[in-house]
């Protein structure tokens, strides 16, 4: 029996709404990396860009171990910082070679720095609706830094502010 | 009548713990190997920039520095100096964010030169330091 058209026009109608809804639903870009093997999101809008990690970083003496060096961006110079021990996690760069990782340049509202990560996962506009608030069970020292939680290809990421980050980072921690 | 513009700044640049570092020119009065202006103070680099680290070995070089007040010190190294003219455009301000935790107070600004970063020191910052391990000594 072949397939009733009213029914082929119907869904194709459903599809249509569905469609429209989503374009109602406000979304937001996000840049998913990896970090000792946890998932982490920042807001697409204070990542300014993405460089290889096999970037050459220049080593400054006289500062706390979370501090990578200097890297040379068209002839400025931006701090690349490790986020590992502010975020409770071990320190990767040993474990993982530099070329297989990335350096964002994140700015924040007053500040702005690279930030080595373990691996860029992707960039993608994601529903708001899809991001669900920090769950009371997070651990008490990523409370702070983190604005909710989002499944991504079946994997659980946390959403980051990258305000509270340097905030925290700049007073002493991690 | 307008100023020149500076093309270069004359710095003395030494290694220490395989880093680069370097401090203006203008503040070094002269350099020696022997012990004969044995009537200022002798500190060395590595006490200042590792205090809580002894010293691996003694200054092979010293530099006599005038710092704030005119006050005459000498700086041990335990490597040769040399004097260089570092071109304005590879001299950077420290980041703003490694600003804030920068665990060595006489560390100013950075140079990416041939290739290599140079930490560029803030004399009168060494002195401060200097006086205040000869104080912890003296006490």
């Amino acid at each position: 029996m072949s397939e009733s058209q009213l029914e082929k026009l119907l869904a194709q109608q459903h599809t249509r709404e569905q469609d429209i809804v989503d374009v109602d639903e406000p979304v937001i870009k996000l840049v998913i990396f990896s970090l000792a093997e946890y998932y982490f999101a920042l807001p697409g809008a204070t990542i300014k860009e993405v460089l290889q990690g096999d970037e050459a970083v220049f080593f400054v003496p006289g500062m706390p171990s979370s501090v990578e060096g200097v890297i040379n961006v068209r002839g400025d110079i931006e701090s690349v910082i490790k986020l590992n021990g502010l975020l409770g996690l071990p320190d990767s760069a040993e474990k993982s070679p530099h070329h297989s990782s990335s350096i964002l340049l994140a700015h924040g509202n007053a500040m702005h720095s690279g930030l080595r990560v373990e691996r860029l996962l992707d960039v993608v506009d994601i529903a708001l609706n899809q991001i669900q608030p920090a769950p009371d069970a997070l651990p008490e020292y990523l409370q702070p830094y983190v604005t909710g939680l989002l499944e991504f290809n079946d994997l659980a990421v946390a959403v980051l502010d990258i305000d509270a980050l340097f905030a925290a980072w700049q007073q002493g921690q991690g | 009548m307008s100023a020149v513009p500076l093309l270069s700044l004359p710095v003395v640049l030494f290694r220490h713990a395989g880093q680069n570092f370097a401090f203006e020119a203008q503040y070094v009065s002269r350099q020696g190997v022997g012990d004969d202006l044995q009537h200022l103070p002798l500190i060395n680099y590595a006490d200042l920039f590792t205090p809580n680290l002894q010293a691996a070995a003694t200054a092979v070089q010293w530099l006599e520095l005038r710092g704030s007040l005119a006050r005459r010190w000498r700086l041990g190294l335990q490597a040769p100096a040399e004097l260089i003219e570092l071109p304005v455009d590879c001299i950077y301000a420290l980041p703003a964010l490694l600003q804030t935790r920068q665990q060595f107070s006489a560390l100013r600004a950075l140079a990416l030169y041939q290739n290599e970063l140079i930490a560029l020191l803030d004399v009168s910052a060494l002195q401060r330091l200097a006086d205040k391990l000869v104080l912890e000594v003296t006490r």
